[in-house]
């Protein structure tokens, strides 16, 4: 009956309300596509819980049509995910939150996200954000995603058993000096530091060098690399450090062992590594944890006294085939300048901006209680000027693969016997068999 | 003379329909869809290029898809070995239970089955998490044996993964052997006791024939679920080999070139490599079966 009726009507129509009708369907269409939710993807659930806030407070102040669903997934399973989806093109974010480590597997060939550069040129994050985080999303000149974190590292120290042993920050401020106050404090079962693969990433980059260069190669100043390695081979060596089980400094594992037993007393991390890490997971020692500069290293080769580094740090990129590129950058924009929005993502998601103007905004210079109400902005702020400069490179996630699976701890426990050199050598040639067509060998 | 043409009856067809179009479309179009992509170049965003039969040339000269080939299959096998014997083992042990105690053993042993791998590979951290782990903790360290670590150490990575599998299947797998013995007939232990069989006698030739077939199929389960693993070896090894590749699978291999390396027409080309390989076992193991069958009817 009804199919009837419109063959009647379609039939009864003159050419001239045909054409309209056909131009109201269209523009309807278009309305509807302009009224599909943004979809974002995000890391964490804490990240989730904010980014829902912050659109409701982005639909208040500035754009109440927008609309956006918001997908969490674990950090980890976050890439496995955009891969396929970028692969198979199905279910296709628009605006991604991911790692600088993760963002390096898709620097391969044709990068699968919006170029940035003119728009950020334009925006005021391009003298708000801090220099240094600008590159964490740069591959060849062009910036494909803004950082939303600071990522800047300290040492994470457990103050009551420092006042216990007699040791205040002033002790440890070069690593020479720290090297030899771990030996006095060594017992069977306390070490001064837990050791992990990202230490060679940020010790590198305090001393003023990086995995890559700027031209892309690896390991450009391979003897500093392995000097800088063979620094925390030796602290394992010398029972200064120790290697946490499997799952690293970030398996509740760690904690519930090394760290609640007071064996471990201080870690090298990010910002957020203590905000987020050490606070969730070792609620115990409330009141106990405190972060400070890092020691500097005093050799000739190292450039700069830097008493600090950064290891990592999150951002937010545009899908290249976002049918809504204007609609994500004008929201990203906004989040990563608005004051309210850096301050919010601070108290509710422990991740300290690296947008400067934010900086001044007094809720960021709250005590922290679990951190003895240390002010970690003023550590943080004081700090971030000094932080190094990171060099992007489409090996970034390959190399940590291989050295966080294969050779760090293999080496750092000296069993098999693999050397530093070795295992550099190793790590160089099955990247270079794999960028040469060849797939790498196992052994080094 | 030709035989006539059967007449092809609607019903059957029709009733039978569902299943090959589900098989097709989920199975077959998946499975063209992956070979199809084993032949396209690795370019993970835009136009792909067909290369052929590059990738698998490729793999030809791949040491590590080799290694983590022979890892696979010293891990399958080291499954298979341990998991028999050992579910044998306890089978004949539970049937010389009472039996009102056999239930809840029953139930105890089918526990580990029904974890989730992934539940089941944290569990398992905390036991083999190097000092920190319960088996250090509970049998080496008292005795003052040295630690093991045993995920990271390259000598007992393999090992470790196999008794994971160990761990999670020889419960349900002595389930299925208790099922097997159940189903002997009594009167041929009766009639080679008559003739003077001792208990090894009647083990190895009335138990172990009559038991061939479960057990093909017992070994034909766990290879196959070995050859598959990849949550187990996801949870303990970060998704990678663990130290020197040590306890690399195809599996993971297929993965990291995937996800870590972003080389998907790879990573296709090593399943569909490693495809007649698994066949090949798979048709060796069962063959076991048909030429013991033979072999017990003829004598």
């Amino acid at each position: 009956m009804w199919n009837l009726k419109i063959v009647y009507i379609i039939a009864t129509m003159n050419l001239k309300s045909l054409f309209l009708a056909t131009v109201l369907m269209t523009a309807s269409a278009s309305l509807v596509q302009a009224a599909a939710p943004v979809q974002i993807w995000v890391s964490s659930d804490a990240d989730q819980k904010y980014y829902q806030n912050m659109i409701e407070v982005y639909r208040q102040k500035v754009d109440k049509d927008f609309q956006a669903e918001i997908k969490s997934y674990g950090f980890t399973e976050m890439p496995d995910k955009l891969s396929i989806a970028v692969k198979s093109g199905i279910n296709t974010p628009d605006i991604v939150q991911f790692d600088e480590i993760f963002f390096s597997l898709y620097l391969k060939g044709n990068v699968p996200f919006v170029d940035l550069t003119d728009r950020l040129a334009a925006s005021h994050l391009s003298t708000g954000l801090l220099p240094q985080r600008k590159g964490l999303f740069t591959w060849k000149g062009r910036t494909y995603g803004i950082p939303q974190s600071l990522s800047e590292v300290v040492l994470w120290y457990r103050a009551d058993v420092f006042q216990d042993l007699g040791i205040s920050p002033n002790d440890i401020n070069t690593w020479d000096k720290f090297e030899a106050v771990s030996k006095r404090i060594k017992t069977d079962s306390r070490r001064m530091i837990v050791l992990d693969w990202s230490y060679l990433d940020i010790l590198l980059r305090q001393r003023g060098y990086d995995f890559f260069g700027s031209d892309g190669k690896l390991f450009p100043d391979s003897a500093i690399v392995a000097q800088t390695w063979q620094r925390i081979v030796n602290w394992s060596k010398n029972d200064i450090g120790m290697l946490p089980g499997q799952g690293g400094i970030f398996s509740p594992d760690f904690f519930a062992n090394s760290v609640a037993s007071n064996g471990i007393l201080s870690i090298i991390g990010a910002d957020w590594y203590g905000l987020d890490i050490i606070q969730n997971m070792d609620p115990s020692h409330k009141g106990k944890w405190r972060a400070m500069p890092l020691p500097v290293w005093t050799d000739s080769l190292s450039r700069g006294r830097r008493n600090t580094s950064s290891f990592s740090g999150q951002g937010l990129v545009i899908f290249k085939k976002s049918q809504q590129v204007d609609r994500c950058w004008k929201f990203i924009d906004w989040v990563m300048t608005d004051v309210d929005a850096n301050v919010q993502r601070y108290l509710q998601g422990n991740s300290f901006p690296c947008y400067r103007p934010a900086w001044t905004d007094m809720r960021f210079a709250r005590p922290e209680p679990y951190f003895g109400n240390q002010n970690l902005a003023q550590l943080l702020t004081d700090g971030a000027p000094g932080m190094p400069f990171t060099t992007q490179s489409p090996l970034h996630a390959m190399v940590v693969n291989f050295l966080r699976e294969q050779y760090f701890n293999d080496v750092v426990r000296g069993g098999s016997g693999t050397t530093v050199e070795q295992a550099m050598s190793g790590i160089q040639q099955q990247i270079k068999n794999m960028t040469s067509g060849k797939k790498p060998d196992s052994k080094p | 003379m030709p035989r006539p043409l059967r007449k092809i009856r609607p019903l059957p067809v029709f009733l039978l329909a569902p299943f090959f179009t589900a098989l097709f479309i989920f199975w077959l179009v998946p499975l063209a869809g992956g070979f199809g992509l084993s032949l396209e170049s690795d370019d993970l965003f835009g136009e792909t290029s067909f290369v052929g039969s590059l990738h698998y040339q490729d793999l030809l000269h791949d040491q590590r898809f080799w290694h983590a080939m022979r890892n696979t299959f010293v891990y399958c096998g080291l499954v298979v070995l341990l998991v028999l014997p050992f579910a044998l083992l306890l089978a004949h042990l539970l049937r010389r239970v009472h039996p009102r105690f056999r239930s809840p053993m029953q139930f105890c042993l089918l526990l580990p089955g029904l974890t989730p791998p992934l539940v089941l590979a944290i569990l398992y951290l905390m036991v083999f998490n190097g000092p920190h782990g319960l088996l250090n903790k509970t049998f080496l360290i008292p005795f003052g044996l040295p630690n093991v670590d045993w995920i990271r150490d390259p000598r007992f990575i393999k090992f470790s993964l196999a008794l994971l599998a160990v761990w999670r299947w020889t419960g349900f797998i002595t389930l299925i052997f208790l099922s097997g013995l159940e189903g002997i007939p009594g009167s041929y232990y009766d009639s080679a006791r008559s003739e003077g069989a001792s208990a090894w006698q009647l083990f190895r030739h009335v138990t172990l024939p009559l038991l061939r077939p479960v057990t093909v199929f017992i070994a034909a389960f766990l290879f196959l679920d070995a050859f598959a693993l990849f949550e187990g070896a996801y949870v303990l090894l970060g998704g990678s080999g663990g130290t020197l590749d040590a306890g690399l699978l195809l599996v993971s291999y297929s993965y990291l070139t995937a996800f870590t390396l972003g080389n998907f027409g790879s990573a296709a080309a090593m399943a569909f490599t490693s495809l007649p390989m698994l066949m090949l076992t798979l048709w060796f193991i069962l063959a076991q079966g048909r030429f013991k069958r033979r072999h017990v009817a003829i004598s």
